[in-house]
């Protein structure tokens, strides 16, 4: 029995070091974590500037500055957002991803480091575009790296990932994803969509999946789309909810789509609260 | 002898005094009725003038009234009004909410009207239409022939009474129990069924006449209280009218009595009404005692402050859904929960009427409605007209948790740039799927199961020539959803209904991600639709081999 509780008492010592030491931002809640959020500010600065002629509604451009105005209108919110608000220019919604070619022999290196540049840029601008998105949404919203939901970087220690899991558990069990709004472009529809999280088993969508998309009543289209970005967030659920009271929050997963307009589907807003499936996502088929 | 002097002296002083203090007060009083009545006789004499002078005049009656009106329009007071006697009854019917005419709210669409709603307690409930219920003529004009045009309300129908002639299906359902013996019974005992049987509803169709008259009823302030999933009740209050906040009361305690944990309160094209009743209705949500709003009144005078009369979900979990329609007492049921930390809002910036109005009654058929006070927040604000819309909107409450579009979902509604040859192509696709599942005799629930067969069904329809340009996935899923809530209109599930337009409506899904994340309120199962060659096969079973060729080239 003595030993038993020594070992148990290894593993909590050993687990708390893990916590402490190993990435704090995970190991520990988030609304504890104000260096969390300074972290991802940093990382993804809201910094952005639209480009209006891509935009099919002024929703878009004016919820950048209502985000705007919230900053300077309401101290609460202010205080939840991230360190590095964004100012009061919208995103550009983000040029969709080229076909992906297949590698050829010879292909030098500096084109290789192009496309790659492009490509980190792309997803900036996608990350962007989501933040900017997000934090005109929900008043308050406080936005986090993927590590704080899935610790997916750490894994190193058992105790990591259990505090990953316990976290996970209440955001990626969701219900599916479902757009909520959309920048209508051409050749390719930008698709913001978001997921909440309560059912059991079913993963979030991950930057650069391939998703099909259903309608409202469930028909699957034949058009696929692809994630461009992810964001995972926490919002109140609860007026005048306090940083430490993690029960008055809740979490979530925001994505940003693009589906390229070849006919087979509908275009522009007409998207709005169709579901995101995963493509290989058990669908009955009939 | 020295201090009676001196008391007789200060006496007289003092009526001296009291007598100068009156005769001038009545001096000035005499001065200012006589300018009263100056200016009374100047504006007397200039309407006599009009009227005898002007080449086109008026009569004196009409002269005045419309002098009453410019002197409400200089006020540059928007809701200042004159009522006259139909603009006086009709506004305070509003506030008391009473309807007037004969109670059918009714849908157009590719000229064939149905009805969507009747009201409790109007005409049209007492003669027995029912939502679902197709107009086929009005007192002896067949629609489509000018009737029609007024279908959106009956209220504008310029007939007090009307012959109705309605096509109704006729819903007989059927009790299988187990053992085989059949047993018919009516609607009405279906829940006395037991899980043993199985039910079977056929459906007949015919006509009816029924003779309505346009009357007055008492138009219900909670329009809609269900229970939606996961234990979180939904109340829709549409207007602020007396005794508002005791049917707010009486649905909210009604679903918690039912198991509701938590409250969607739907203030969504709420115009508002009377201020009391608002604060009485906030007050049902704060505590005991809980400021709801202030009436600030002219020249700076003390705000006079309301406070809820009775407390009785204190600590209920709320959600309120508002939009540009949000308005008034509305707004100020929404301000007081929200300064009070009682609930989020959900939607979009509210109308942003701070203001309240007084109706003074002239004559007894005259009245002048003018704005008398401001009314402010708990927190001491008071609202502005908001100005634009969306994210870029000032004034009005804005919410915590803004949408791209956060209007009431309308589930029969059909994409708005669509010609009206394509909706009428798929609205008859969708009449067709409805009432064949009704005579094949399909269960109403689960409705996620319904559904799933009708959208099977749908794509194994032949493709009417005015949608062939339009992508499949949204063909069927358009088709589906309105077959799916034909279906339910005419077996009489108005709670399905509401869940299931629910899931499309953005406030309420995003109302409901707050109180319960993750819980969709009618649950959906994707599927991938049968290929086409599929379609084309089974067409070619039942309709010939011209049609699946048809299909075949169409289909994209």
């Amino acid at each position: 029995m003595a030993m038993l509780t020594s070992v148990l008492n290894s593993r909590v010592v050993a687990m708390l070091l893990a916590l402490a030491v190993v990435h704090p931002a995970s190991a520990q809640p988030a609304s504890r974590l104000p260096g969390a959020w300074t972290a991802i500010a940093s990382s993804t600065p809201h910094t952005a500037t639209l480009h209006t002629s891509t935009m099919h509604t002024s929703t878009l451009q004016t919820a950048i500055m209502r985000s705007a105005a919230m900053r300077t209108t309401a101290p609460n919110t202010a205080a939840a957002q991230p360190a590095s608000a964004p100012p009061a220019s919208a995103p550009p919604a983000p040029t969709p991803p080229a076909p992906a070619q297949p590698a050829r022999a010879g292909r030098s290196p500096t084109s290789a480091s192009r496309a790659k540049a492009a490509a980190t840029a792309r997803t900036a601008r996608a990350m962007r575009t989501i933040d900017a998105w997000l934090v005109a949404r929900y008043r308050g919203v406080q936005l986090l790296p993927d590590s704080v939901i899935d610790g997916a970087h750490v894994g190193a220690t058992a105790a990591v990932a259990a505090v990953a899991d316990e976290r996970a558990a209440t955001i990626t069990d969701a219900a599916y994803a479902r757009v909520e709004s959309v920048i209508a472009t051409a050749p390719a529809d930008t698709l913001l969509a978001l997921q909440f999280g309560a059912q059991t088993g079913r993963a979030p969508l991950a930057s650069g999946a391939t998703v099909r998309l259903s309608g409202p009543t469930g028909a699957i289209s034949t058009a696929t789309g692809r994630i461009l970005a992810r964001r995972a967030f926490r919002t109140t659920s609860t007026p005048g909810a306090a940083r430490a009271d993690d029960a008055a929050w809740r979490y979530g997963w925001a994505y940003v789509a693009v589906v390229p307009r070849d006919g087979k589907v509908v275009a522009g807003s007409g998207l709005r609260s169709w579901l995101l499936l995963e493509e290989n996502a058990p669908v009955t088929r009939r | 002898m020295n201090g009676r002097r001196f008391s007789m002296i200060a006496g007289a002083v003092t009526m001296l005094g009291a007598t100068f203090a009156l005769g001038s007060w009545f001096g000035a009083a005499r001065v200012r009725d006589r300018d009263e009545w100056a200016d009374g006789r100047l504006l007397s004499t200039a309407i006599d003038s009009v009227r005898a002078n002007a080449l086109d005049s008026l009569p004196s009656e009409e002269l005045i009234r419309k002098a009453m009106s410019g002197m409400l329009r200089e006020l540059h007071d928007p809701y200042a009004a004159l009522l006259r006697p139909d603009g006086y009854k009709h506004y305070k019917g509003s506030l008391h909410g009473e309807g007037d005419g004969m109670g059918l709210a009714m849908r157009a669409v590719a000229g064939v009207v149905s009805v969507t709603r009747v009201a409790e307690g109007s005409p049209a409930a007492a003669a027995g239409v029912q939502a679902g219920d197709r107009v086929l003529s009005v007192n002896g004009v067949p629609i489509g022939e000018g009737w029609g045009r007024h279908a959106q309300d009956t209220s504008t129908v310029p007939i007090d009474t009307a012959h109705v002639v309605l096509w109704r299906v006729e819903r007989r359902v059927s009790a299988v129990p187990r053992e085989g013996n059949l047993a018919g019974i009516s609607v009405g005992l279906m829940s006395r069924v037991s899980a043993d049987s199985s039910l079977v509803a056929t459906t007949l169709g015919d006509s009816v006449t029924v003779r309505l008259r346009r009357g007055t009823w008492h138009v219900p302030a909670v329009t809609d209280a269900q229970l939606f999933a996961d234990s979180v009740g939904y109340v829709r209050v549409a207007s602020i009218t007396s005794k508002s906040a005791d049917e707010l009361e009486h649905a909210v305690a009604g679903l918690e009595s039912k198991g509701a944990r938590s409250l969607l309160l739907d203030l969504r094209g709420n115009a508002g009404g009377l201020f009391d009743e608002g604060v009485d209705a906030a007050g049902l949500f704060l505590p005991r005692g809980a400021v709801v709003a202030s009436l600030a009144g002219r020249n700076g005078a003390r705000p006079e402050v309301h406070r809820g009369k009775r407390s009785r979900f204190p600590t209920l979990p709320l959600t309120l859904l508002v939009d540009a329609g949000t308005a008034s007492a509305a707004e100020v049921i929404a301000a007081a929960l929200r300064d009070h930390d009682r609930a989020l809002l959900v939607g979009a910036p509210t109308y942003g009427k701070g203001v309240v109005q007084r109706v003074v009654r002239l004559t007894p058929e005259l009245a002048l409605r003018l704005t008398t006070a401001r009314w402010l927040t708990p927190k001491g604000v008071s609202l502005e007209r908001r100005q634009g819309v969306g994210a870029a909107a000032h004034g009005g409450l804005t919410p915590d948790v803004l949408l791209d579009d956060a209007s009431r979902f309308d589930a029969f509604a059909m994409p708005r740039d669509w010609p009206t040859a394509r909706t009428s192509a798929l609205s008859a696709m969708a009449d067709s799927l409805a009432f064949g599942a009704l005579q094949e005799g399909l269960r109403a629930t689960p409705v996620a199961m319904l559904e799933a067969r009708l959208r099977l069904r749908a794509a194994l329809l032949p493709m009417a020539v005015p949608l062939s340009d339009v992508p499949r996935a949204e063909r069927v899923g358009i088709v589906t959803r309105l077959a799916t809530v034909r279906v339910l209109e005419l077996l009489g599930e108005p709670a399905e209904m509401l869940r299931y337009s629910a899931r499309s409506d953005a406030a309420i899904r995003a109302g409901l991600d707050l109180l319960a994340p993750g819980v969709e309120v009618s649950r959906v199962l994707p599927s991938v639709l049968p290929p086409v060659r599929a379609v084309a096969t089974r067409s070619r079973a039942r309709r010939g081999s011209a049609t699946a060729l048809t299909l075949s080239a169409r289909a994209p």
